[in-house]
């Protein structure tokens, strides 16, 4: 294929129709997607409809995914190639038209960096009881089954297996110790109650204790409330069953075992993100106006411990004052027991400057291209 | 220039097409520093507490039910003359919830009172009974020279693994023609519902709430 070929491909790439295509598809996408987004939440309708190729139609009483509609990755990524395309194809440096390619260098920045945080952009809540410390922040969507080896003094090992591969009748192998887990039933959302209310013995459900089971329940989108699953899982240690546990992320209490002489923990809970440092919640403040329950003030006094940095320091987070630390944000974002427990958001987002500059040269490019067109309008009133 | 901008064009999607195949829920293994956790020796010792139902109770006449929020489990209001009214709510959370006195202490600060040690509180703190379970009643005013008088009636209901609340606040006036409807309302709390009901732990509170 020659070069002049490929050029001949890729010329349909710089169409202004495909740009008005791509917009229009967008467009559709985000006014579908924000009626959804009612039913199935902020976090699911960003999953189905912007970070994705396509959305995907299922049949009734079948399980193919057919699709019909691009989707955010499949829209943008055109957008991107169309931007670069007929810039590409018509490039011919002239300082009358720098505004525009400031302008189009900017969204081209822009689209660039959204995917960037669409990918690597990992929110989590740090959730702290008066006076805890904690070196790690949990995720309000995805949970983990961690297999902790406890065997060395100083620290513990962590196999961390996420929610997305336990379902029921899979096998894992772990990269530890010639250990296989094997996922017996899993069920994405469920509540623990006492066996006596269930509604009927046939419920499905997994037995926690003598006077707690699991029941399944169907699947929340609802922003405020979050999934806990509940897994049946057997560890297999050379074709042998070690042992079958059934376990639950609102309950996230290890169980132990032994294999080949060494001791293990297993345990389902949302999955962690350990930090190299702690945060302590000294005191939460929720002021209401006197005499009425209306919030004036949330606040939370936290102490950083960090072995690197020497001894701890307080800092107070509130209401659009969040605490910027080793490239984490930590937002104040709710509360809970009674004033007693601090919910702090913690995002991490490499990112994030991207938006910023990509905005700044957007803006800096219009000024000079209106300012050309001014300078040029003034110039020909004058001379006229 | 062109070629090299259109060979661009081309690596571009692969590019991002290998970004987005980054599977970022992929078995992760890593080490930490040792925890302390209370944990149970294999499934026989794994007892979860049995969690309790929401009680069943008997809503006074003359007050409106309101739409449930995040936290409260009953929510009511008693509309009076003049614009008055009361607000009355039922909460829940998790083992003692702070304690009596931290509580009681808190509903202090919110009439503007100063907070108690523990063994003044207990003067201030009626004990009964609720069909056979501790109850604790409180009522708390404003000082005099409040410029916006509140009064709360409070009761505290300790369960097994959580703690209920029942609180009435608003205007004074109102509030003491509503005294024995409150006091009727805890009373009639019964623990216990029977089975079919599947019962949800109460959502946390976000600082976007607008109460």
């Amino acid at each position: 294929m020659t070069s002049n070929s490929i050029l001949r491909w890729l010329k349909p790439l710089t169409s202004l129709k495909l740009t008005i295509f791509c917009l229009a598809c967008a467009m559709v996408l985000v006014f579908v997607g924000t009626l959804d987004q009612v039913h199935i939440g902020i976090y699911e309708a960003q999953n189905r409809y912007f970070k994705s190729f396509f959305l995907y139609f299922t049949p009734p009483r079948t399980t193919l995914q057919i699709p019909w509609f691009p989707g955010g990755y499949l829209i943008g990524g055109l957008l991107l190639i169309n931007l670069i395309a007929a810039h590409a194809s018509r490039f011919k440096f002239s300082w009358k038209k720098a505004g525009i390619l400031l302008v189009h260098s900017g969204l081209i920045l822009l689209l660039v960096g959204q995917l960037l945080t669409g990918l690597f952009q990992v929110e989590s809540q740090l959730r702290l009881n008066q006076g805890e410390a904690k070196n790690y922040s949990e995720s309000f969507y995805h949970d983990e089954l961690a297999l902790i080896d406890t065997n060395a003094t100083d620290s513990d090992q962590v196999v961390s297996i996420p929610d997305s591969k336990l379902s029921r009748g899979n096998k894992i192998d772990l990269p530890v110790e010639s250990l296989q887990l094997v996922v017996n039933d899993f069920y994405p959302n469920s509540v623990l109650i006492n066996p006596s209310q269930l509604p009927s013995p046939n419920y499905q459900h997994l037995q926690l204790g003598p006077m707690a089971v699991a029941a399944r329940v169907a699947k929340t989108y609802k922003q405020d409330e979050r999934n806990t699953p509940s897994v049946n899982v057997s560890v297999i240690r050379n074709g042998e069953t070690v042992g079958t546990w059934s376990l639950a992320s609102a309950f996230p209490r290890p169980v132990s075992f032994q294999s080949d002489g060494k001791s293990y923990q297993l345990v389902l809970r949302p999955k962690r993100y350990y930090k190299p440092f702690s945060v302590q919640l000294v005191q939460f403040s929720h002021d209401r106006y006197p005499g009425t329950e209306i919030p004036k003030n949330f606040s939370s006094r936290v102490r950083i411990s960090d072995p690197t940095a020497g001894s701890g320091r307080e800092t107070l987070i509130f209401m659009n004052n969040p605490l910027r630390y080793r490239g984490l944000t930590f937002y104040q974002a709710g509360f809970d027991n009674n004033d007693t427990t601090s919910i702090l958001q913690v995002v991490k987002n490499p990112s994030w400057l991207l938006p910023y500059i990509s905005c700044g040269v957007i803006i800096f490019g219009l000024l000079v291209q209106f300012s050309m067109h001014l300078i040029g309008f003034v110039r020909r009133r004058v001379i006229a | 220039m062109r070629k090299t901008a259109y060979l661009f064009c081309l690596l571009t999607p692969v590019f991002c097409l290998l970004l987005v195949s980054c599977d970022n829920q992929r078995i992760e293994v890593y080490r930490i520093p040792k925890e302390k956790v209370a944990l149970e020796n294999g499934s026989p010792g794994l007892v979860p507490p049995a969690p309790e139902a929401k009680p069943a109770w008997t809503k006074p006449d003359g007050w409106q039910t309101e739409p449930l929020s995040e936290m409260r489990l009953g929510s009511f209001k008693v509309n009076g003359p003049n614009g008055r009214s009361v607000d009355i709510s039922v909460t829940a959370f998790p083992g003692d919830a702070g304690g009596l006195a931290s509580n009681v202490n808190r509903w202090r600060g919110q009439v503007l009172q100063p907070s108690l040690p523990e063994a003044d509180l207990e003067k201030s703190i009626q004990k009964s009974d609720v069909n056979g379970v501790e109850c604790y009643f409180v009522d708390l005013q404003t000082p005099e020279n409040a410029a916006k008088p509140s009064r709360i009636l409070g009761a505290v209901i300790p369960q097994s693994d959580r703690t209920w609340f029942v609180k009435m606040t608003g205007d004074p006036t109102l509030l003491e023609e509503q005294r024995s409807k409150f006091q009727d309302f805890v009373r009639s709390f019964r623990f216990g519902k029977p089975a079919g009901e599947l019962v949800t732990p109460p959502k946390t509170k976000s600082t976007n709430d607008k109460q």
